[in-house]
């Protein structure tokens, strides 16, 4: 049961408020009409939402109203039966995930998705050197359609090899400093809990140099001071620049991070603005105090 | 016009029992998410009892039927369940697979144990009816028994599912089993029910099987994987299409050997038994396939630490040094054996990357072994350098397009694709008398080391244990590469490592590429120890086997691989002092696969994580960032 969003602190002081409110730049990845079914439930209908550069965007919702169905069609994993994904104002519909985050989009997963049988520190740097090679290979990798080529590693020697690792291995610090995880670099993820696994997930993304980061229920799993830490680290990745997208059911850190939310229910969207207003919109305030009935049991 | 019916009834016959496995197979795994390997191998047990029962001990048709139909399947079923199948409930599909793969060898293992496979059995059909004139065509009371009984059974299924609340669960369970759960039903009771039923099954069609063919353990256990081809037909879970795929496979087969071009025929000899193969291997190419799907969490426990480069160069060191002393005290048996099990490590070392890191099954890894010693044989005199590069370069190109167009399959569909694949080249290729000559062997030499041939069979051993060593070294640097990195997070996260921009069939297909042509390295070598390797040397069974004990010694690591060779090539040596047991390779093996279904990492992948090694490393790593480097040090201490 999602929290209650009638907090009395609202908007607090507690976000550093880095950009200013209103300079929000173009939008970075912008879902247009999206329709999806899975067999008799229409998951998502005529749905559209953007997320701009510099900006954290909140997309609540109750259980089961379609968030991460519409993370999966913003990523690739899902495809939609109708609508268009574009990313920096390029169409990506049809385009398979991999392909998609070498354009810049990287994501969560709620239900953890990491290499269990990696460290932390493998975990973030796998994804850096996939990006890495990108980078490096600059406008030939357009050339070869994207494909990455396997011989990325440090293995194809020669006199590269230095500097690269050597970037890799200072991209992957700087990532482990920022998300607190540098003392667990050593540690296997399957032994970790919940919520530094969750960081761990969010560190990975991270590693691939995101312009559009989407975070699925990153806070789950981690108590009040970690919860607001990574709130404040959201707000400063916004603030480099990034469009972050959150999907959050604690509500106090959805509404100390977020600067607009758009909530969905049912598959639609049934209210977008600025947290406050969002707020006390009484059609969310219906959606979440629920008619009988409503209630989702947990999957 | 006569021809082409009487070849119809013969195809619709063997469709029907086709059918009547598929949909054993299809309600097994409908109820319980477990395909089942075995189910080939409980159909030919069926088949052995009914003889025992009705030919050896003289007992009525109709009481040996229902001994072996209502006793002993549902039985067999039952106990397979509790004691396995239950275990599997939430288990990988590569588990669930390697357990019922294990299942499969135990059941042939007792089977040969009990029924000497040298003393030739034949099995009557049911009773000795008439046969009649249909359409002009002479059709026999079996044949026609056969079919009635398959449609008595797709009727009896279909009344079942639809209309039974245990049917209604039963279709439920796959889609949903907490679903299910909260409508009442008990899923283990719903799985237990599947098992039963499915061994059934499974036993009707060995039973109807065996008259047709002969009853042979090797030839039932694996007939009955043509139902296999039916099944996918049926994506698994449809019966009316898995019944359509059974009668198509034994329509076309059975067409083929009418009206395939005799041409075909001389060359490729094998080619009408290897239809099934060809055909499971279609279907599963053209079967539409569940996109990339965000999983969740797979419980994986206690990943073996990788040994670092150091480490694994003396541990090399160490093994070719013990060859070397040791050579001088063994016997020349033991020493044959050993420097066997040397080659077959390497084999195990080629999964190791395969399936211990890739996280690919593949059923085929001999046949590779195969091809590379064959190319090593017929290149450049036999016995050179150049042929063992040949070798290497031949089969990973191989690999690389056996994987090609099995890039989009996994988990399930994959196994069952090398599985067509081997056996389908076990018929064209190994048993082709145009391949390997009339005699069915052809000679392999060994390359000569500086100048010098090898010729002791001590320095033959110290030579492969170095190879081994090598080997070894190599598999575990590509573990610590970058490549290596990828291989394991698209094995553990195929949706995440999609959206950290990793191409997961690049990765896989290259994962193919290097484990088959290391692959092919042992394959050179193995001719080269052997000097002589035919069709034999590289069935299906021995795959199987030898990647079930590498998985039962640990599939993710170089010493499992070393052990798990060495048993290979030492359990037939045991068995020629164990008589009272025959195949005991294939039993060891099955049980301990069975036995160690729970342990993920195999009896030598669960030693002690050495943090600080790791530590010392990552700092070397991080030494342009000494905070950091620090950090991870003092951590580490803690
Ligand atoms: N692969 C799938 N197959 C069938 N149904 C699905 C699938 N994925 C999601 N659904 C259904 O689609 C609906 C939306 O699911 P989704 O996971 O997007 O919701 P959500 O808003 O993320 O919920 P939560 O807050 O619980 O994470 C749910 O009813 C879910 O059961
Ligand atoms: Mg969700």
């Amino acid at each position: 049961m999602p929290e209650r969003p009638a907090e009395p602190t609202g908007v607090t002081g507690i976000s550093a408020g880095a950009t200013g409110s209103g300079t929000s730049g173009e939008p970075a990845i912008e879902l247009e009409g999206i329709w999806v079914r899975f067999g008799g439930l229409q998951a998502l209908q005529e749905v559209s939402f953007s997320a701009a550069r510099g900006e954290v965007s909140g997309l609540i919702g109750p259980n089961g109203a379609g968030k991460t169905t519409l993370f999966n069609v913003a990523t690739g994993l899902q495809r939609p039966e109708r609508g268009r994904v574009r990313l920096l104002g390029r169409e990506v519909t049809r385009m398979g995930a991999h392909r998609r985050c070498r354009l810049g989009v990287a994501r969560t997963f709620q239900r953890l998705e990491l290499f269990w049988s990696l460290t932390v520190e493998e975990n973030i740097r796998v994804a850096a050197e996939a990006h890495l090679h990108r980078r490096l290979r600059g406008v030939g990798a357009g050339l070869l359609r994207g494909n990455a080529s396997p011989w990325n590693g440090p293995s194809d020697g020669g006199l590269r090899r230095h500097p690269r690792s050597q970037t890799t291995a200072s991209t992957v610090a700087r990532i482990l400093d920022r998300t607190g995880l540098t003392g667990l670099a050593t540690e296997r993820v399957d032994g970790l809990p919940t919520g530094t696994a969750r960081l761990v997930e969010l560190a990975r993304a991270l590693a691939t140099d995101p312009v559009v980061l989407l975070a699925d229920e990153p806070g789950s799993g981690l108590d009040d001071a970690d919860a607001s830490t990574l709130g404040s680290l959201l707000r400063e990745l916004a603030s480099d620049g990034m469009a972050v997208v959150l999907v959050e059911h604690d509500m106090g850190l959805v509404m100390r991070t977020c600067h607009r939310v758009t909530v969905l229910d049912f598959g639609t969207v049934i209210a977008s603005g600025k947290p406050s207003d969002v707020r006390s919109d009484p059609a969310v305030q219906a959606a979440y105090l629920g008619a009988p009935g409503v209630e989702v049991p947990a999957r | 016009m006569n021809e082409f019916l009487a070849l119809s009834v013969v195809g619709i016959v063997y469709g029907a029992v086709y059918a009547i496995t598929a949909s054993g197979l299809v309600v097994t795994y409908a109820t319980s998410g477990v395909f089942n390997f075995a189910h080939g191998a409980v159909g030919m047990v069926a088949a052995f009892s009914y003889w025992e029962l009705s030919v050896n001990l003289g007992m009525p048709v109709l009481a040996s039927l229902a001994v072996v139909l209502l006793v002993e399947a549902p039985v067999l079923g039952l106990v397979v369940e509790r004691l396995l199948a239950r275990q599997l409930h939430s288990a990988s599909t590569e588990r669930a697979l390697m357990v019922t793969l294990g299942l499969m060898l135990v059941l042939v293992g007792i089977a040969s144990t009990v029924w000497n496979p040298e003393t030739e059995r034949i099995l009557p059909g049911f009773f000795s009816m008439d046969s009649a004139r249909i359409l002009g065509v002479n059709v026999s009371g079996q044949q026609m028994l056969v079919v009635a009984l398959a449609i008595a059974v797709a009727v009896a299924l279909w009344g079942l599912l639809k209309h039974s609340r245990l049917g209604v669960a039963m279709r439920a369970v796959v889609d949903d089993p907490e679903l299910l759960a909260m409508a009442g039903a008990s899923p283990i009771r719903v799985a237990r029910a599947g098992w039963i039923l499915g061994s059934m099954l499974a036993a009707l069609a060995g039973i109807l099987l065996a008259p047709l063919v002969t009853l042979d353990i090797t030839t039932l256990t694996l007939l009955v994987v043509n139902g296999y081809a039916a099944a996918v037909v049926g994506r698994l879970k449809n019966l009316p299409l898995t019944f359509a795929g059974g009668a198509a496979l034994g329509l076309i087969q059975s067409w083929a050997v009418g009206y395939m071009p005799q041409s075909w025929q001389s060359w490729l000899p094998g080619i009408r038994t290897a239809l099934p193969m060809i055909f499971l291997f279609a279907v599963l190419l053209i079967l539409p396939q569940d996109r990339l799907r965000a999983i969740g969490r797979v419980v994986t426990n206690g990943v073996p630490r990788v040994a670092g480069l150091r480490e694994s160069v003396a541990g090399a060191l160490a093994l070719v040094v013990l060859a070397a002393v040791a050579g001088g005290l063994l016997s020349g048996t033991a020493i044959a054996t050993i420097s066997q099990g040397l080659v077959y490590g390497i084999i195990a070392l080629s999964l190791v990357l395969l399936t211990g890191y890739a996280g690919q099954v593949s059923l085929a890894q001999l046949t590779i072994v195969g091809v590379g010693a064959f190319v090593m044989g017929k290149v450049d005199g036999g016995g050179s350098w150049f042929g063992v590069l040949a070798a290497v370069v031949c089969c990973a190109v191989l690999g690389a397009l056996v994987a090609l167009p099995a890039l989009r399959l996994k988990g399930l569909y994959l196994a069952l694709s090398t599985l067509a694949f081997a056996q389908g080249a076990t018929y064209v290729f190994f048993d082709n008398d145009h391949v390997f000559g009339s005699g069915g062997s052809i000679a392999v030499g060994r390359p000569a080391i500086a100048g010098i041939s090898v010729s002791s069979a001590h320095t033959e051993m110290t030579v492969l244990a170095s190879m081994f060593g090598i080997a070894g070294i190599a598999v575990l640097a590509i573990r610590r590469s970058a490549l290596g990195r990828r291989l394991v997070a698209t094995n553990d996260s195929p949706a995440a490592s999609a959206t950290i921009g990793l191409g997961v069939r690049t990765t896989k297909l290259l994962a193919f590429a290097m484990s088959a042509g290391l692959a092919g390295l042992a394959g050179a070598l193995y001719g080269g120890l052997q000097g002589q390797v035919g069709a034999n040397d590289f069935g299906l069974f021995s795959s199987m086997t030898l990647l079930l004990l590498l998985v039962i010694c640990g599939v993710r690591t170089v010493s499992g691989a070393l052990v798990a060779g060495i048993g290979f090539a030492a359990l037939p040596v045991l068995q020629s002092h164990v008589s009272w047991v025959s195949d005991l390779v294939g039993l060891v093996t099955g049980v301990g696969v069975v036995l160690v279904g729970r342990l993920p990492n195999g009896l030598f992948g669960s030693s002690p994580v050495h943090r600080r090694i790791e530590a010392r490393r990552l700092a070397r790593v991080y030494t342009s960032d000494p905070i950091t480097a620090d950090v991870i040090q003092d951590h580490a201490n803690a």
